[in-house]
């Protein structure tokens, strides 16, 4: 811990594949089973631990440690484990192994990112060492979405306590070295099932915690890859013809509102809100112009659940805001507008909007405070209106769930708001396994997003990888998928 | 004394020395010439701003690149004009060595004293550091500094400045130099130490056979050492000759003039009257000061002190520094805390460790010793004095601020309107002393403490400054503390002397009768240690035993 | 009084001093709004309120809060600061590996910053270059912020010139790669503290200059250069050595925009992040170390000063 050298030890030896020098944008400390711990930490623990799924590039539930899997209904999951599976360490892994992760994920006090889609966990059945059953209490057509989740990877008996290190995994990388502070080195697990068509000796992560030094990094060659590209750095990234920068839209940014008082409780104001706010504006603000305006809900690109319809709610249009807020009877509005200083462009969004609603006639008031502080306030409800950031870590419509629920019982959800009736629909299309007869009862809860606007989604952000034009074979997952599908990504490139 | 068969040492001819002060020349010694022989010690005598100084400091070369020298400098043959430096480097504290004002600050503070004094050695010699260190303790011993052992270890800032003089003396004859140059080597000093030095130097004198280049205002330290005398003013000769000549008979005017300004105890004792009012403006009983040391461990500087000044009394307070005789001025003006017993002041009553044990007292004023730190030097003279009034008029309503009355008591002190405008700078010494004094006078204190108010003044001004106070203080009938540690003029000023020793009085009564029949040994101590202008008394005072 | 008294005296003093920043940032980092769980689990995932209760069980965050500062304090006692939040490692291991990243930094900074700042302020005394050197360039440096002078550095040096990676750590056992990757940051960082130091050494000089015993030493016969060395720039190092303290103090503030630029794992950007997310043990423990330094620097410069100047000691 306290030596400076540990981070490399001996030189990975240059394979096929090369070594894959990563430029992260997050520090990792210990892995630990179960808690998220941020987008850093998800791409490192996919590529050491592995799930019973994964998502393709195309965002695409496929097998992972399960051979083969078969949703019997939307509330009985049957999964099939390869053969000779086993950890880095050589232990082997079969239906028991899977049986105890899924149990400590599905205990709250564990902390477990997944514990909402195990909330609901009846029973885990091993017919076989082979098999698993998991039988839930309700239907949820999304359960496979989770069980690719990056924390949802299967982990051996010793990592399943509170605080222990989970290093050993079923991953397609191994640790070999880990420099506190510094960075992480990985070369290739021959006890992957997969290892055949890994073709990376190994990865090297190193830490740029600071968006233009991991940009600089880059560009000045001493990595081959990062993630979180800044926005305010795409066009130096592009410029350079030997570097590639892979864009997509990812996750989005929304406005929440507290509906436990006047003016936000009423669902005019915040059909005006919905109509005042100019997208375009705030992409440019706050993206640099890089990023997709939102004027419905946003939708994962590979999910046959969302329909075309549900992205078309709102328009930008100050006359007809004024014209709701006239019909609501409010005049020479004063509000509070929650941000954060912490990052730019949250501010910068608030700013935009702070221009919007002035448009419109109301004035807001921005509390800018640190991260904490914003995450305090806006769990407590101490804010009128506020800007968030939304990453869903499940593709189908089923995320619009979280996000309606209203604060404290969801934190992604306006305060004070009741979503019962959303939620009541969205519950219904989960039970539903066919896609297009799910879709019109999702639809039903959208139409009431779009009336009652519980929140209101106003842009999706451009999510970029940049990488030398030698990486070959690596793809950034459009959408959601981007924070939690691009780190199984990883192991299909090489350098060449 | 004088054997014309004598070796020459220095021979000095039309010395000429040019200052650059900013883009004009300066002259500031011109075609000066003299000689000093083997064993001989030469005094040159002069006010500050005669030259005497600079002439010191040409000889070695030590007048840094504004300054031209030209002449002739002849010691032993070699002509040390122009400078070469390498060649100087070799003589300086070898051949010829000099010995400062402050040996305070003539010592670096940061080394022992023990190792300036070796490595001054080790510069000049081949010695090892052993045998360096060896003949430094020799030296020390031969100058006589008490517990040389001790003293060797410890810094400067350790000793006391008569200690530390006798350091530089060592450092001065550690190479046997052939000359020795003496810049007010004791002005700093306290007489009784003073006369302990220039006994030093006389002995140490006649034991090494070196010759002596002594530079002084005094003529008593003139009269006590000097063979020959020169009499410098404003870069040139006054006149020259051999010290008793020069006493008895004096050719030129200026000589007279400096003579005659010399405060001396014998002719000037009782010209006052002893003229006291029964009225007691200001009243010590039994007050005793502590000065916090950092470890808890005080020093007691006033011990018990008993003391009465009644209404239009000039009282002297002599004392060596170090006995308290400025913390007594102090506790009158109530800038020092005391911890014990009672001040009476105008019949305001101050007692130790109450709540105004140290309270400023609006009818005292003070005149203080260095009249140039006492202005502020960004602040014009009127605005000077009309600040001392308004803030004494927040306890006296009845004082005038109109520029009239400034004006009015700056020519009360002999200052023309004209400086009312001019700032600190572009006043003379004497002309500085007089704006303290009319800075006290304005406010009319009953009480004036004067603290060594001309010792920083040439012997002339002095003089002048002195006429003046007595004057004003006889016109306005203040009453007066004067502090000073110089005996004659304590005789000069006023009707009562109270003698000081380590915080306590240790005898005090009519100047009279403290002058010429003291009681304690340590009064006549001290008056013994001053030495009169008069070379014949002071020769006939030395071969007494002791 | 003597050196030894003294020292022990200064450390006591700092030890409850520590203490006493101890259990101020205790208060005021639980007392800001914010709280560790709900910071961490920001943006993504789907987290549930009995989540973060959970957590916050997990982390000890359901004690009230004068158990948890006893506790607190008795794990201190031990060197323990707790386990990280963030990074679920023992907070002391986290600071240990990033305290010696920010020391190197601060030491070769320092020690570089400094000894150029006594040169060229001894140097512009005595000639017209280092004097225009001083005077002219030193207000330019000292008015480029650090981070300036960094993203200019890594623009020039590295993105344009490619003479020295953009930034990072290299591990001690390749200590060229060590070395050239440290020379960018304690550039940046030395370059305002040479400013200051050359310029306080060259008015101390000057001032020392003129005092008398600098006369006696050459009216003595020591050589000019002897003379400058033993008489004038060691007294005048007395004020030098305030301002190194003062400046190695800012340092450590300093680092942090530079371990951003430069992307070192130091202490200084590791305490930054911490507080943004809350995350009590590595504020505490970060704290507890920087306030030692600070105390340390400050206590080894009172004993600097009794070896300057004999006189301090004894006050």
């Amino acid at each position: 811990m306290l030596s400076l050298g540990a981070r490399v030890g001996p030189a990975i030896a240059q394979g096929a594949g090369g070594t894959l020098v990563f430029g992260l944008s997050a520090n990792v400390g210990n892995l630990v089973y179960g808690p998220s711990r941020g987008a850093a930490q998800f791409i490192v623990n996919q590529q050491i631990h592995r799930g019973l799924v994964k998502f393709d590039e195309n965002g695409t539930i496929v097998p992972a440690l399960a051979e083969s899997f078969e949703a019997v209904d939307p509330s009985n999951y049957r999964f099939t484990l390869r053969d000779g599976l086993s950890f880095h360490d050589g232990s082997p892994i079969d239906s028991a192994t899977v049986k105890a992760s899924l149990e400590y994920l599905a205990d709250k006090s564990t902390g477990a990112a997944i514990y909402s889609a195990l909330s609901t966990l009846a029973s885990i059945e091993t017919p076989d060492a082979k098999t698993v059953v998991v039988k839930l209490s309700k239907p949820n057509a999304s359960f496979l979405d989770y069980m690719a989740d990056p924390n949802a990877g299967i982990a051996p008996a010793a990592a399943l306590a509170p605080g222990a290190a989970n290093w050993i995994g079923a991953g397609p990388f191994k640790l070999q070295a880990n420099d506190s502070g510094v960075g992480l080195t990985l070369v290739k697990a021959d006890t992957y099932y997969d290892k055949d068509s890994v073709a990376l000796e190994g990865v090297r992560f190193i830490f740029y915690p600071d968006s233009s030094a991991r940009t600089n990094a880059l560009l000045a060659g001493d990595v081959d890859m990062i993630d979180f590209v800044g926005w305010e750095d795409f066009e130096r990234v592009e410029a350079d013809s030997n570097l590639v920068l892979d864009a997509v839209p990812g996750p989005f940014v929304y406005t929440m509102f507290n509906v436990e008082k006047a003016p936000f409780d009423n669902p005019k104001v915040r059909q005006a809100i919905a109509h005042a706010i100019n997208r375009d504006n705030v992409v440019a603000a706050a993206f640099y112009g890089h990023g997709e305006p939102l004027y419905g809900v946003p939708m994962s690109p590979g999910n046959g659940r969302f329909d075309p319809k549900m992205g078309d709610l709102w328009e930008y249009s100050p006359e007809k805001a004024r014209a709701l807020l006239k019909e609501a009877g409010v005049d020479g509005l004063k509000v509070s507008l929650l941000t954060s200083s912490t990052y730019s462009f949250f501010r910068d969004m608030a700013l935009s909007m702070q221009a919007d609603l002035k448009e419109v006639g109301i004035e807001a008031e921005l509390d800018a405070p640190d991260w904490a502080t914003y995450t305090a306030s806006k769990n407590g409800g101490k804010y009128d209106l506020a800007v968030a950031g939304g990453a869903p870590s499940v593709t189908g419509p089923v995320y619009l769930q979280a996000y309606s629920i209203g604060g404290p019982a969801s934190s992604f959800g306006s305060y004070g708001y009741d979503a019962s009736e959303i939620v009541a629909h969205i519950q219904a299309g989960e039970a539903i396994t066919d896609d297009a007869a799910a879709r019109t009862e999702y639809m039903k809860a959208v139409e009431v997003i779009r009336d009652e606007v519980p929140f209101l989604p106003v842009a999706q952000r451009s999510q970029a990888f940049a990488y030398k034009n030698t990486v070959k074979g690596f793809k950034n997952v459009s959408g959601f998928l981007s924070i939690t599908g691009t780190g199984y990504m990883i192991e299909k490139a090489k350098v060449e | 004394m004088s054997d014309a068969a004598r070796e020459t040492v220095l021979s000095v001819r039309d010395l000429s020395i040019d200052f650059l002060a900013g883009r004009t020349r300066k002259s500031i010694v011109r075609t000066l010439s003299f000689d000093i022989a083997q064993r001989e010690t030469l005094a040159i005598v002069g006010e500050s701003g005669s030259g005497k100084s600079v002439t010191a400091l040409s000889l070695l070369g030590l007048l840094g690149p504004r300054a031209t020298v030209s002449g002739e400098i002849d010691f032993l043959g070699r002509n040390l004009l122009p400078y070469d430096f390498h060649h100087l480097t070799k003589l300086r504290g070898n051949e010829v060595s000099i010995i400062f004002q402050e040996p305070m600050s003539a010592l670096n503070p940061v080394y022992k004293v023990g190792q300036q004094l070796t490595d001054v050695i080790r510069n000049h010699t081949q010695l090892s550091v052993d045998q360096a260190r060896e003949h430094a303790m020799e030296l020390l011993r031969k100058v006589r500094l008490p517990t040389p052992k001790t003293k060797f270890a410890q810094y400067p800032f350790e000793l006391s400045g008569g200690q530390l003089q006798r350091v530089m003396i060592a450092m001065a004859i550690a190479c046997r130099p052939r000359l020795l140059i003496a810049d007010e080597p004791t002005t700093a000093l306290d007489v009784t130490v003073q006369a302990q030095i220039l006994d030093l130097l006389r002995e140490l004198q006649s034991e090494m056979g070196m010759s002596i280049l002594f530079i002084t205002h005094d003529f008593g330290v003139v009269a006590d050492i000097a063979d020959r005398v020169l009499v410098m003013r404003n870069g040139e000769k006054v006149e020259s000759g051999t010290a008793v000549d020069l006493f008895t008979d004096p050719k030129e005017d200026y000589t007279r003039e400096l003579l005659s300004a010399v405060p001396s105890l014998d002719r000037r004792v009782g010209n006052r009257a002893v003229q006291t009012g029964t009225d007691t403006v200001l009243q010590f009983r039994s007050v005793g000061v502590t000065f916090a040391g950092r470890r808890g461990d005080g020093i007691r500087a006033l011990d018990g002190i008993d003391l009465s000044i009644h209404r239009g009394e000039v009282v002297a307070l002599v004392g060596e520094s170090g006995s308290g005789k400025s913390t007594v001025g102090n506790v009158a003006a109530g800038l020092v805390r005391i911890d014990g017993g009672q001040v009476v002041l105008d019949g305001t009553v101050r007692q130790g460790n109450g709540a105004d044990a140290s309270r400023h007292s609006p009818g005292v004023s003070m005149v203080f010793q260095d009249a140039n730190a006492s202005l502020n030097p960004r602040m014009r003279i009127g605005a000077t004095l009309r600040a001392a009034l308004k803030w004494a008029r927040r306890s006296k309503p009845e004082l005038e601020t109109s520029d009239e009355y400034i004006k009015r008591i700056m020519a009360e002190v002999g200052l023309g309107a004209d400086l009312f405008n001019r700032f600190p700078h572009e006043l003379s010494g004497g002309q500085k002393q007089r704006v303290g004094i009319a800075r006290a006078l304005s406010v009319k204190p009953s009480l004036v403490v004067a603290d060594e108010p001309t010792s920083a003044l040439d012997v002339s001004v002095q003089k002048t400054v002195l006429d003046l106070f007595g004057k004003l203080q006889r016109e306005h009938g203040f009453a007066c503390i004067f502090i000073t540690h110089d005996l004659s003029l304590a005789s000069n000023i006023s009707s009562r002397v109270v003698v000081m020793y380590r915080g306590r009085i240790v005898e005090q009564g009519p100047t009279r009768r403290i002058l010429t029949a003291p009681s304690d040994p340590y009064t006549r101590a001290l008056l013994d240690s001053i030495p009169q202008p008069d070379p014949v008394l002071q020769r006939a005072r030395r071969t007494q035993p002791a | 009084m003597e050196l030894t008294t003294y020292s022990a005296k200064r450390l006591a003093i700092g030890l409850v001093m520590v203490v006493c920043v101890q259990v101020i940032i205790f208060l005021a980092v639980q007392v800001v709004p914010g709280d560790p769980v709900e910071a961490m689990m920001s943006e993504t995932g789907n987290i549930s309120p009995e989540i973060v209760a959970a957590l916050r069980e997990q982390f000890g965050l359901d004690q009230p809060l004068p158990v948890r500062l006893l506790e607190h304090m008795r794990e201190l006692f031990m060197l323990d600061f707790g386990t990280s939040f963030q990074y679920s490692q023992p907070a002391a291991a986290i600071i240990g590996s990033r305290l010696l990243v920010s020391l190197e930094l601060v030491v070769l900074s320092a020690f570089f910053g400094i000894a150029a700042g006594i040169f060229f302020g001894s140097w512009s005394v005595q000639t017209r270059i280092g004097n225009w050197l001083v005077s002219a360039l030193g207000p330019i440096i000292l008015s480029v912020p650090g981070y300036v002078a960094g993203s200019f550095f890594v623009l020039a040096l590295s993105l344009w010139l490619g003479w020295l990676p953009a930034g990072g750590m290299a591990p001690i056992s390749d200590p060229v790669e060590h070395l050239r990757r440290l020379v960018l940051p304690v550039l940046t960082l030395s370059l305002p503290i040479a400013a200051t130091i050359a310029k306080v050494t060259r008015y101390s000089i000057l001032e020392v200059r003129n005092q008398d015993w600098v006369r006696t030493s050459r009216a003595y016969g020591f050589s000019a250069r002897r003379t400058f060395r033993r008489d004038i720039l060691r007294n005048a190092l007395t004020p030098v050595l305030t301002v190194s303290a003062l400046e190695l103090g800012g340092l450590i503030g300093a680092t942090v925009l530079v371990e951003r630029v430069f992307n070192l794992p130091g202490l200084g950007s590791l305490l930054v992040s911490a507080v943004s997310v809350r995350d009590y043990p590595l504020i505490q423990g970060a704290v507890f170390v920087i306030s030692a330094f600070y105390i340390a620097i400050n206590i080894a410069a009172d004993i600097g000063y009794g070896f300057l100047d004999p006189r301090a000691a004894r006050r």
